[in-house]
């Protein structure tokens, strides 16, 4: 029995037949020998037509071709008869059209339709391109064209500067293949020990020059001599005094950064000039640009034209943002230049700290210490960020390691202790954090981080994190003052007085086959949606958005608490049963508890006192998920 | 259908059929290049006689005909194959009825013709067997015009004298003569809304011997500016100005006499005379002096009546940078000049589509334009695809939806 063809084949063969159809029936179009068509190098191309549209100025031909994914893919247009590459917008050196970037094939079975709707947009664009309406496209997709027709061996530049105006001097780190240029050189080289650790080679930098210009440059403006830098900073506010000033400081290679807004944003661009000496009669090689002068006194004015000239080569390069603000949004993400400037302690590194401390990182927090006295273990690597390279390392210094190599434009900081420990030793971080985040569940040191907030050695919010067994809820309080306080919620011996489930005894955690091995179980799935809830809370802390204590808590899904044996508490149902389904979030407040013996005013003295005198939550003005 | 002018990839030679786009939808073919290789279908020399007949009516008779055969000027390469392809004599004559429609030979409704340019031609050469039969046709035409004086004369005997015939020949049959800067308003016998030439040449011949030789060796020609509208409703009009073989001194007297009004050498479509060659805009030789030969500033004027998107045709093999003349490179290089001023366009037959398989050059004379296109009847297909027609198929095409736009709603 014949083989049939797959779907995917038949569907092939048959969308080839319905566009050879339309092509050569509707528009007259010539099948493309196998010779043309393997002439688009690089394009795994397999079949193609050519004919030809009629514009304003003339009639041109153009040409339609398939790649191996067809009818998955949507044909290529190539123009023929076109201008020298980089004359027009869209239109890539071999004369492929790069039609609008979002068009999608809806129905691989109809070729011919999405061949005639795109050949309308080959139209448009070209007729744009011959009235020149579309001149600011390379402006606006600057990338695209500056990146591209680039020397073999351009060299990078990866930069850490901000992308704004005024014109100023910079530092760059001058490796072999690539570059690093930032706002000072501490900022430089702090990147580059950062990203690759403390080498002896990142000792030092030098000058270049940033010129922020006043429009992104078009392909015709791209300099190609040092004379059309010195034309460039003619034309912008303070360059010309700046290209004078880096003439005198800076050295052969000249390194220059040219900035401008694209229209979608700062663009950036590296240019590099070498001055060549020249060899006088006597064949010693001079420098030129000190003809007719004596040593040091050239002026600045003669000196920097000269220096900058047509004579010296100018080699384009590519500059690759690396920055907070790009990326960590593009530079579109309007809380990037707070969230930069914001120190956050986050004291607990297990499998609810670390991954909380890896978003606030990834969201653009500028600053971390990160404090934890355990070892990563194997058992660990199943739910936290760090994988099998680290067990057997400290977790806070771990992370801190991984976490700074991967954002070495952040500043993160690991201790090997306890919270007590530091406290005792002094940490001074607490004072300054713009946020301290409990994830410890331990009462120890949540309970010395709350006294020190209510006696005022803390200023800033302080936010607790913990799930419930079997992470089937979690819990985020922050806490903005002294009171109330976290005690306020907890017995004294640090158990919370409300909680959203309940379990039967025994079945809330497991136990490992060594002295004192008690873990709750849970896996990293059903960990995320706590973890993002304290994450958030986090954020909006530091931006800004919260003005007073709020406890967020998270319920999971009734099924998910079922199914780990356990049920809702009484209390968190009572009085609400839309609650009974689960998987939702709910912002509740953390009420000031009267009788707390830690803020309320009527304490002891004595803020760790025996389990005999726990209050009774009953008698307490406490009222536990009270919503808002 | 709108009026369509068709040049056919005849080699250095000329082929042009224009069918006008009124309901007679009228054809007229100025002269005719059928070469023998042409006839070989072992060759594969393009069958222009198979294109031409497929662009013909077939009469009541089932006999294919053209209402006008103009013959430009009497060289062979204007003419080759007449007398092979068409049927020349009298109507009743015709032999051809209970041959395969391909074996037909083609009735020519009417001629036009001119005696000037042929006493021209025959001065400086022997006329070629082709050209001898169509001279023959024309008196046996003239005759007939002459024992009917001039009224009610059929299809397949009428002619038309283009230019006055020396010393009075033509003064006793002037119903059929267009003077030079009259318009022709009839084809083949019938007024035509979308049709009207203004016979521009030959030059009336002049009392100089010394003149007269220079209009014989500049190839005296039959130079006519052809006003084309698409249909009756006359929405769009063009001018196709051809001028067979005319040069240099040609152009120079027609500037001369024309340059204070010189609307009538107005153009929308060219065809460049002689086949691009050199010799139609200089009196220089290029042979002679090489790149400083300089071009007729007045000729050039005269062929530089383009109007905006003209086109200009050279009917010709493939234009080379060589010493070939015609065509000629140099040539071709002031006719670009001359399109470029007026964004217009230089084509070439023996180069449309490819050198290796020209193709017929058509033209549809249409929607405010001229337009590139094919012969309608066989595939509906236009050559060009213009913007209309872009924007149509799009329309169409936009409605299966095939093409998603907008990002995804998913994001990974």
């Amino acid at each position: 029995m014949p083989e049939t063809a797959s779907i995917a084949v038949r569907l092939r063969q048959e969308g080839v037949c319905k566009l050879d159809s339309f092509l050569t029936q509707v528009c007259n179009a010539r099948r493309l020998t196998p010779e043309e068509v393997g002439a688009y190098r690089n394009r795994s191309l397999t079949s193609g037509w050519e004919f030809h549209i009629e514009t304003v100025l003339m009639t041109r031909r153009l040409q339609l071709l398939l790649d191996q994914r067809f009818p998955f893919s949507l044909p290529h247009f190539f123009l023929i008869d076109r201008p020298e590459f980089l004359t027009w917008p869209h239109i890539e050196e071999d004369g492929r059209l790069c039609l609008q970037p979002e068009n999608k094939v809806a129905k691989p079975d109809h070729p011919a339709e999405a061949a005639g709707v795109l050949l309308g947009q080959a139209v448009d664009l070209i007729c744009a391109c011959e009235a020149g309406s579309n001149e600011d496209d390379f402006r606006t997709e600057f990338y695209s064209y500056w990146n591209r027709d680039l020397e073999e061996s351009p060299g990078w530049i990866y930069s850490l500067l901000a992308s704004d105006g005024p014109c100023r001097l910079v530092r760059i780190w001058r490796g072999e293949a690539w570059s690093v240029v930032g706002e000072s050189e501490e900022k430089v080289l702090t990147w580059l020990q950062h990203s690759y650790g403390k080498q002896p080679q990142f000792d030092s930098t030098d000058l270049a020059c940033f010129l922020w210009l006043p429009k992104a440059l078009l392909p015709k403006q791209y300099p190609r001599t040092a004379g059309d830098i010195y034309r460039l900073a003619q034309m912008t506010s303070g360059g010309k005094l700046l290209l004078e000033q880096f003439s005198r400081k800076g050295k052969n290679p000249f390194y220059f950064i040219l900035g401008a807004d694209s229209g979608n944003g700062p663009c950036l661009a590296g240019v590099v000039t070498r001055t060549s000496p020249t060899v006088d009669v006597r064949g010693k090689r001079r420098n030129g640009t000190l003809n007719g002068f004596r040593p040091g006194k050239i002026p600045d004015s003669i000196f920097t034209p000269r220096l900058f000239s047509d004579a010296s080569s100018a080699s384009r390069l590519k500059a690759v943002r690396v920055d907070s603000a790009w990326i960590h949004g593009r530079g579109y993400d309007p809380h990037q230049a707070k969230l930069s400037k914001k120190s956050v302690i986050v004291v607990g590194c297990g499998s609810v700290g670390g991954p909380i401390a890896q978003h606030l990182v990834m969201s653009g927090v500028g600053h971390l210490d990160l404090v934890d006295p355990g070892t990563l273990d194997w058992a660990n690597i199943g739910r936290h960020p760090l994988g099998a390279e680290y067990v057997g390392r400290n977790k806070a210094e771990a992370l801190a390691e991984k976490l700074q190599r991967s954002y070495p434009h952040a500043s993160i900081r690991g201790f090997n202790a306890s919270y007590e420990e530091l406290a005792l030793r002094g940490f001074s971080a607490t004072r300054d954090a713009d946020l301290i985040i409990s994830a410890t569940a331990e009462w120890e040191s949540e309970s010395l981080l709350n006294l020190q907030h209510v006696q005022g050695e803390i200023t800033g919010p302080v936010l607790y994190t913990w799930t419930e067994a079997h992470a089937c809820a979690g819990h985020a309080v922050l806490l903005l003052s002294s009171s109330p306080c976290l005690q306020c919620g907890m017995t004294l011996g640090g158990k919370a007085r409300a909680n959203v489930t309940e379990w039967p005894e025994g079945n809330e955690t497991r136990h490992e086959p060594a002295c004192g091995a008690i873990f709750q179980p849970y896996g990293p799935v059903e960990l995320q949606a706590a973890l993002s809830l304290s994450a958030s809370l986090a954020l909006d802390s530091l931006l800004g958005k919260v003005h007073r204590t709020i406890h967020r808590v998270w319920a999971g899904p009734h099924a998910l608490l079922l199914e780990s044996g356990g049920k809702w508490s009484p209390t968190w149902l009572d009085g609400h049963p839309e609650r009974e389904s689960g998987g939702f979030q709910e912002e509740l407040e953390w009420g000031k508890d009267e009788l707390c013996p830690i803020c309320s005013g009527s304490a002891t003295g004595a803020p760790f006192a025996s389990e005999s005198e726990t209050r009774d939550s009953a008698s307490s003005l406490h009222q536990p998920f009270s919503t808002m | 259908m709108a009026t369509t002018i068709s040049f056919f990839p005849v080699d250095n030679g000329d082929m042009t059929l224009i069918c006008l786009g009124d309901k007679s939808g009228k054809t007229i073919l100025v002269d005719c290049n059928i070469r023998a290789a042409a006839d070989d279908p072992d060759d594969k020399t393009r069958d222009v006689a198979k294109d031409l007949r497929e662009r013909l009516k077939r009469d009541v008779n089932g006999r294919p005909y053209v209402d006008v055969f103009l013959l430009s000027h009497p060289d062979q390469d204007h003419c080759r194959g007449l007398k092979k392809h068409f049927h020349l004599g009298a109507p009743a004559k015709y032999a051809d009825d209970e041959k395969p429609d391909n074996e037909k030979r083609i009735v020519i409704g009417e001629m036009w013709s001119s005696p000037m340019v042929f006493r021209r031609a025959s001065v400086e050469h022997t006329l070629c067997e082709d050209a001898k039969a169509f001279n023959t046709e024309a008196k046996r035409r003239v005759a007939v015009a002459r024992e009917k004086n001039c009224s009610g004369v059929d299809d397949g005997d009428r002619v038309l004298i283009l230019g006055e015939d020396e010393d009075g020949k033509t003064d006793d049959i002037l119903a059929i003569v267009v003077k030079v800067d009259q318009d022709i308003t009839k084809v083949n016998g019938a007024e035509s809304k979308v049709f009207k030439g203004r016979l521009l040449a030959p030059l009336a011949k002049s009392a100089s011997d010394e003149e007269e030789e220079e209009y014989r060796k500049n190839h005296s020609s039959v130079i006519l500016n052809m006003e084309l509208a698409d249909d009756e409703g006359r929405k769009t009009v063009k001018n196709f100005l051809s001028g067979g073989d005319a040069e240099v001194i040609i152009w120079e007297k027609l500037w001369a006499k024309h340059k204070q009004a010189p609307a009538v050498l107005k153009y929308d479509l060219l065809q460049t005379p002689h086949h691009c060659s050199w010799h139609s805009l200089s009196r220089d030789s290029r042979s002679d002096l090489g790149d400083k030969a300089k071009v007729s500033a007045d000729a050039k004027s005269a062929l530089s009546q383009i109007r905006d998107g003209g086109r200009i045709v050279a009917s010709s093999r493939a234009i080379k940078d060589d010493d070939c003349d015609p065509p000629n490179y140099a040539a071709k290089l002031e006719y670009e000049s001359i399109g470029k001023g007026a964004k217009g366009e230089f084509l070439c037959t023996g180069e449309n589509p490819t050198e290796a398989s020209p193709a017929p050059m058509e033209f549809t004379v249409s929607d405010q334009a001229l337009r590139r296109s094919v012969k309608q009847a066989s595939i509906g297909a236009p050559y060009v695809l213009t913007r209309p027609l872009v924007d149509d198929i799009r329309r169409k095409a936009a409605e299966a939806q095939a093409v998603q736009k907008g990002g995804n709603s998913r994001y990974a």
